[in-house]
């Protein structure tokens, strides 16, 4: 910039005449467009030409780039002349606006004279003219608007015009008349504007005087220029019009008052450069402040970033401690119900121990007493024999017999208990005849009962046939004689008879004339604890283990047991099994 | 004509053999022989014609009873009914037991009449006529060489080829043969089901006839002529029987 007023101001000097005006005479606007932008609209909205109303209103804005490039876009579309004409004029201003002249010059042939706003085209072709530096063009041109015209008034910015006019007719020599036109210019000059023409109408209407050497009007239009600057002005305009008055005066010969504008106005250029300087400064500080701030934000971006990462590793981390939680409180509540499962498991195997222990108690302690009372029957049957009694002895020997008979029992029923603890039994249920299990298991009771003289009577018919496991069922028939025989006396009767037989069940009923029992003691033995019932009769070998495993054994028959009894009068097992498989099998 | 029932022991207890051998004898069975080993069983099984076995699991403690019914079993038609001899209901000794079907067992100690139940199961399982023996309808089982009949609660069998003519009345048929005549309580129906149609023809309603024992046929009098000497009469209904004897005319 400086440069280029540099190179100004050296023409200036050979010509040694002042030239800013070249700069500054069409810097206003010549052309008022308000008119024309509305009938331009009028005619988008006539014939729906909506891109129209647009190249206006980008053209009001000065964005010369969409104007080129929205016409561009239309003009090969419209066929209407009068359109194209407004269209071509558009593009051609635009041309114009972006210094690409001989475009704006080719888009401004292509319009017609016909054209309602053509002293317009002449108008802008004289101001394309004039920057070329060919005036006499430039007049031609601009010698086609009729300042008279009020059509023409209203469109055109009247005093650049008259300006315009002013500076043609300067270059081409004729002073006269550019004296007149550029009075008429500043007279015309509205005291509301840019006082920045002013300055530059006063400094051309000087240095019109001052090629006509009319310096004391000359000096006036500088001096007011000079005034005008002084009050309104820019540095560079301050520094030219105090150039201007510089030159003024050393041609005068008053080189004092020279040396002051000099100064004055190398004042200005200083200031002006100080703040193209400033500028400098400025911009490099600003380029700093922008490079800083791209620092700052790639240092941002950076941070983010990290933040970013930060983040996902918490969000991450916070995920797995989640699935670690969860994954403990699985864990936690597995373990918790192997613990609940393990701790009734302990009560189970607690309880059977504590069976197991009472057993052992039980049954040692019957063990030993009878195989003691065996021992001392045997050492009773020696002293017998050698001293030859042997009616004594044969009495002794059944003795004996009895007292192993039982201890058998009580060891079957030992062994038949650990079996069914243990799951470890063989079990099949088929069909089979009552009356047949109840004569094998008598078969083996005949000579305890006959020595007992207990009468034993099997009432069940042949046709009772049930679903049981064989064995089993008579594991129950001998504890059940063993019990009535056991707790029988003398002459009492054991009766086997069928109590009620429905199509899918038998009962029947194992009937003695016995002692009977206490209801506690029924109570106790129906309850099928795994606690063993103390044995009541004292004298007697038993240790409830036969019930226990007599109700067990039914129950694992599908059936059931129930007892009636009377002290004295005798014990009913009423024993209920089923004919058929729960699934009606007969197998 | 009716014959003892040969019984094979295979028991390597003297003590238990000798109790069952009384049993055994008690009730009229003939004792072909007691084993006590697994060779010795084989040796016994195939040089004497045994009817029913009474098996220990354990031979001198191993499983040997089981193995032994497992080689008889493997070819079925020297197969005979059998019963386990066992002292314990230990799962674990049945669980291989249980696989030699028909599976019939015997718990020691045992009686005579749980003897009997066991040997009288083992019969009916292994010829498929459960619910024979003890009941009152019924006292035969019909095997594939002989009739097991109990009489007054005594086993007995009757040779098949021995039969020369069945005469059904009502309950009861009365079996034939060359010298005797026996009567035993069997549906007519269950008979024409178990006997061999090849050999045995119905002629009449209450007749079958051993075709073997045919001496002539009196198509006269539509009467056929034994070889024991007896008469059996021929019903139209069944008369088409004959059709397919060659008949020299």
């Amino acid at each position: 910039m400086l440069e280029n007023f540099q190179q100004q101001f050296l023409k200036v000097l050979l010509f040694g005449a002042l030239f800013f005006h070249n700069f500054c005479g069409y810097s206003q606007p010549v052309s008022k467009n308000s008119l024309l932008n509305d009938q331009a609209v009028e005619l988008s909205k006539k014939h729906e030409l909506p891109l129209i109303n647009k190249i206006v209103y980008f053209s009001k804005l000065k964005n010369w780039d969409s104007v080129i490039v929205n016409t561009e876009k239309i003009i090969p579309t419209v066929k209407n002349k009068t359109i194209l004409d407004y269209l071509h004029f558009y593009r051609g201003e635009a041309f114009l606006r972006k210094e690409m002249q001989n475009q704006a010059l080719k888009e401004f042939n292509q319009i017609k004279p016909t054209f309602d706003y053509y002293f317009k085209v002449h108008l802008y072709q004289s101001e394309i003219y004039m920057s070329n530096n060919q005036f006499d063009k430039a007049y031609i041109e601009i010698s086609h608007i009729d300042t008279t015209n009020s059509f023409h008034t209203k469109n055109v910015n009247m005093e650049a015009v008259l300006h315009n006019i002013g500076l043609c007719y300067f270059y081409k020599g004729e002073y006269k008349k550019a004296e007149s036109y550029l009075t008429r210019a500043i007279n015309h000059f509205d005291s509301n504007k840019d006082k920045l023409s002013l300055i530059f109408y006063n400094t051309d209407l000087a240095n019109v005087f001052y090629e006509q050497y009319q310096d004391d009007k000359a000096l006036k239009y500088y001096k007011i220029a000079y005034d005008l600057a002084q009050k309104n002005g820019d540095f560079q305009t301050k520094s030219f019009t105090a150039f201007n008055m510089a030159v003024f005066k050393e041609n005068q010969q008053k080189f004092e008052e020279a040396l002051i504008y000099r100064k004055e106005h190398e004042n200005w250029k200083d200031s002006l450069s100080d703040l193209n300087k400033i500028y400098e400064v400025a911009a490099l500080e600003k380029k700093q402040a922008v490079s800083r701030k791209q620092r700052e934000v790639k240092l941002l971006q950076t941070e983010n970033k990290l933040k970013q990462t930060e983040r996902n590793l918490y969000l991450i981390a916070s995920l797995s401690l989640f699935i670690i939680l969860v994954f403990g409180i699985y864990l936690y509540r597995q373990n918790t119900k192997r613990a609940r499962i393990i701790f009734a498991q302990k009560q189970e195997l607690d309880q059977l121990n504590k069976t197991k222990d009472q057993l052992f108690s039980i049954v040692s302690h019957d063990l030993r007493s009878s195989v003691y009372a065996l021992k001392n029957s045997n050492n009773a049957l020696l002293n017998h024999i050698t001293t030859e009694r042997y009616d004594e002895a044969a009495v002794q020997l059944e003795q004996n017999t009895s007292i192993a008979t039982n201890t058998y029992n009580l060891l079957d029923n030992l062994l038949h208990w650990a079996l069914l603890q243990t799951k470890g039994g063989y079990f099949k249920q088929e069909l089979h005849r009552l009356g047949m299990l109840v004569d094998q298991v008598a078969y083996n009771f005949q000579s305890l009962l006959k020595e007992k003289q207990i009468e034993f009577e099997n009432q069940l018919p042949k046709s009772c046939k049930v679903f049981i496991d064989a064995e089993t069922i008579k594991i129950v028939l001998r504890n059940l004689m063993d019990n009535s025989i056991k707790f029988s006396d003398q002459q009492a009767k054991i009766t086997v008879l069928l109590l009620n037989e429905t199509p899918t069940s038998i009962q029947f009923i194992w009937r003695d004339t016995g002692r009977g029992m206490q209801e506690e003691t029924r109570q106790k033995l129906l309850s099928n604890s795994a606690q063993l019932t103390k044995k009541e009769h004292e004298k007697e070998i038993g240790s409830g283990l036969g019930m226990n495993l007599c109700i067990s054994m039914i129950h694992k028959n599908g059936g059931t047991l129930d007892i009636q009894s009377q002290l004295g009068i005798g014990t009913d097992f009423i024993v209920t099994l089923q004919k058929t498989g729960l699934d009606g099998a007969k197998d | 004509m009716e014959q003892k029932i040969n019984v094979l022991i295979v028991e390597d207890t003297p003590a238990e053999s000798d109790a069952l051998l009384a049993i055994l004898n008690e009730q009229q069975f003939n004792v072909v022989g007691v084993a006590r080993t697994h060779q010795e069983a084989v040796n016994l099984f195939f040089s004497k014609k045994v009817d029913l076995l009474i098996l220990d699991i354990y031979l001198n403690g191993n499983p040997d009873g089981i193995a032994f019914a497992e080689t008889m079993n493997a070819v079925p038609s020297s197969a005979k009914p059998f019963v386990f001899l066992t002292s314990s209901t230990d799962r674990s000794i049945f669980d291989r037991a249980k696989l030699t079907k028909p599976f019939s067992f015997l718990m020691k100690p045992f009686n005579p009449l749980e003897v009997i139940y066991a040997l009288e199961m083992a019969i009916e399982k292994f010829y498929g006529q459960e619910e024979v023996f003890e009941s009152d309808e019924e006292d035969t089982v019909i095997g594939t060489e002989y009739f097991f009949i109990k009489k007054k609660n005594v086993l007995k069998k009757v040779a098949v080829s021995d039969i020369v003519y069945i005469e059904v009345e009502e309950r009861y048929c009365s079996i034939y043969s060359n010298t005797d005549r026996f009567v035993v309580q069997i549906s007519l129906a269950k008979i024409m089901d178990q006997l061999n149609a090849d050999i045995f023809l119905r002629t009449h309603r209450n007749f079958i006839v051993n075709r073997d024992c045919i001496e002539e046929i009196q198509t006269a009098d539509n009467l056929l002529l034994m070889n024991n000497g007896k008469l059996v009469p021929i019903s139209d209904r069944y008369k088409d029987v004959f059709k397919q004897f060659r008949f020299i005319r």
